[in-house]
């Protein structure tokens, strides 16, 4: 209190004006020892009147000074003052209300209850404010989170769930990350019978470490294979005949190796008519121009199979 | 030649299916067969093995296209392999990259706990590309991942039955 009080009268020098006359000094007095000070200060109207005075001169100059020592008036006890310290940093606009400093000179009883009803009234505000920050917090966090998870799922907390933005993004986190294990659990064959993630999560890496082998495998194969298909003259008419053999894979139940066999089908026809024209050693020049509109490695491997027959003359069967 | 001229329309359909797999499919069939033939002609035995690997992960990859992030990692490194000139400069802008997103990205702390780490980098390691991921990209660019093996596991043995039945 003593701290306050004198931390106040640094702060402005108006009050120390204020104190030299014996009121202020008993104020001062009063707001460190005696509780019941308002019982024997407020009769005296002039003093009041002189308090009013300089108040408003204050408010003049600044708020927070006149409210401070309208609230002198008023005070019952040094606990309201320290409340009402404590609230006029925040709520100003009210010490400015001139109804209040009337209400002052008519007796410690009202003052008390008008204290009261300041004090009330400040906490509303006070709690109004708080409540307000909130709202304005968490519109701008639902804004933040709302604006980029526009194309997303608009998800609401159930009775019991938090609300703040981060549990909420965290949940929708969850929630795709449940919808892609879910899609990879029908990718992956077997992970449909696990439960739990991690285990899912084991099957899934198990299955992408196999296809890679696999891949591995099959690179390996070809590269132990490849020498015979030298002979470009065999090789090509072996994908002659590939169509048939794709036929029977696309017999398996997969419906992804049935679209496949069409497709794969494709690069190989333009293939298989620079066969027969390797085969009946046609020049380039004599090439059908109606080729031009198929896969665009044609034209590429149809160069490569006529340098080929250039040269086959004399070396390409030797690789037998 | 006459004979040929007719075959042309009737033998080559344009292409029927709509379904992406089976485009990704013909891409990769394409583009490594014509590897294949690349490769017949330069490498030696010794390193064919290494060539054919790298050939269908590079066909593979420039099949799906720049649209996913494993493909896109995998053309990136080829081409920093590639293009010697900017090898420094590109592979330095690469993990510049990474490390940024692997900043951002793998810090949370919630991700450890939720689904074990363990496979988590398991994963990460598998999946090209997936050192820079969250969680929930890491799993969708699985998934593509996956489907994409699968189309060349297939194409693949297609490939290698011809060539050991002929």
């Amino acid at each position: 209190m003593a701290a306050f009080s004198s931390s106040y009268q640094q702060q402005h020098p108006f009050h120390q004006l204020l104190d030299s006359s014996d009121l202020l000094s008993a104020i001062d007095y009063k707001m460190s020892e005696d509780p019941n000070f308002s019982l024997y200060f407020y009769p005296t109207d002039d003093t009041l009147h002189c308090l009013d005075q300089t108040s408003t001169k204050v408010n003049n100059d600044q708020g927070t000074c006149v409210f401070s020592v309208t609230n002198k008036n008023s005070m019952d006890s040094s606990s309201v003052l320290t409340h009402n310290y404590y609230d006029h940093h925040h709520q100003l606009i009210i010490t400015k209300n001139p109804k209040k400093r009337r209400n002052s000179k008519q007796g410690s009883s009202v003052n008390s209850a008008q204290s009261k009803d300041m004090r009330e009234v400040m906490t509303k505000g006070k709690k109004q404010k708080k409540m307000k920050g909130c709202e304005e917090n968490k519109y701008c966090k639902e804004g933040k989170k709302e604006a980029p998870a526009a194309g997303y799922i608009h998800v609401r907390a159930r009775r019991g769930q938090a609300t703040d933005s981060h549990s909420l993004a965290e949940r929708v986190r969850r929630e795709r990350i449940s919808e892609r294990m879910k899609l990879l659990q029908a990718l992956v064959p077997g992970c449909d019978k696990v439960t739990g993630k991690a285990l899912m999560l084991d099957e899934i890496i198990n299955y992408v470490q196999s296809l890679q082998n696999q891949v591995e495998f099959l690179s390996m194969k070809l590269a132990s294979v490849n020498p015979i298909s030298y002979d470009f003259g065999m090789d090509l008419e072996s994908l002659m005949v590939r169509p048939p053999p794709d036929q029977n894979l696309s017999s398996l139940p997969s419906p992804l190796m049935q679209s496949c066999s069409p497709a794969t089908a494709n690069p190989y026809d333009p293939l298989l008519d620079n066969c027969l024209l390797f085969q009946q050693s046609q020049i380039s020049n004599a090439l059908p121009q109606g080729n031009r509109q198929v896969l665009w490695g044609v034209d590429d491997q149809r160069q490569k199979i006529i340098n080929q027959s250039k040269i086959s003359s004399s070396s390409l069967f030797s690789f037998h | 030649m006459t004979t040929t001229h007719p075959k042309n329309p009737t033998t080559h359909p344009k292409n029927p299916t709509t379904n992406p797999s089976s485009v990704i499919r013909t891409r990769f069939a394409v583009r490594f067969l014509h590897a294949m033939k690349k490769l017949n002609k330069k490498t030696p035995p010794s390193r064919r093995y290494h060539t054919i690997r790298a050939a269908a992960c590079a066909s593979m990859a420039s099949a799906v296209g720049p649209r996913r992030a494993w493909s896109r990692a995998i053309l990136r490194k080829i081409r920093a392999r590639t293009l010697h000139d900017h090898l420094i400069h590109k592979s330095r802008n690469h993990r510049l990259i990474t490390r940024r997103k692997s900043a951002g990205l793998r810090g949370n702390p919630r991700d450890q706990e939720e689904v074990g780490f363990r496979q988590e980098d398991d994963l990460r390691g598998l999946v090209p590309g997936g050192e820079g991921m969250g969680f929930c990209r890491l799993l969708s660019e699985t998934a593509h991942y996956i489907k994409c093996l699968r189309a060349q596991v297939q194409v693949m043995t297609n490939i290698l039955d011809h060539y050991s039945s002929s």
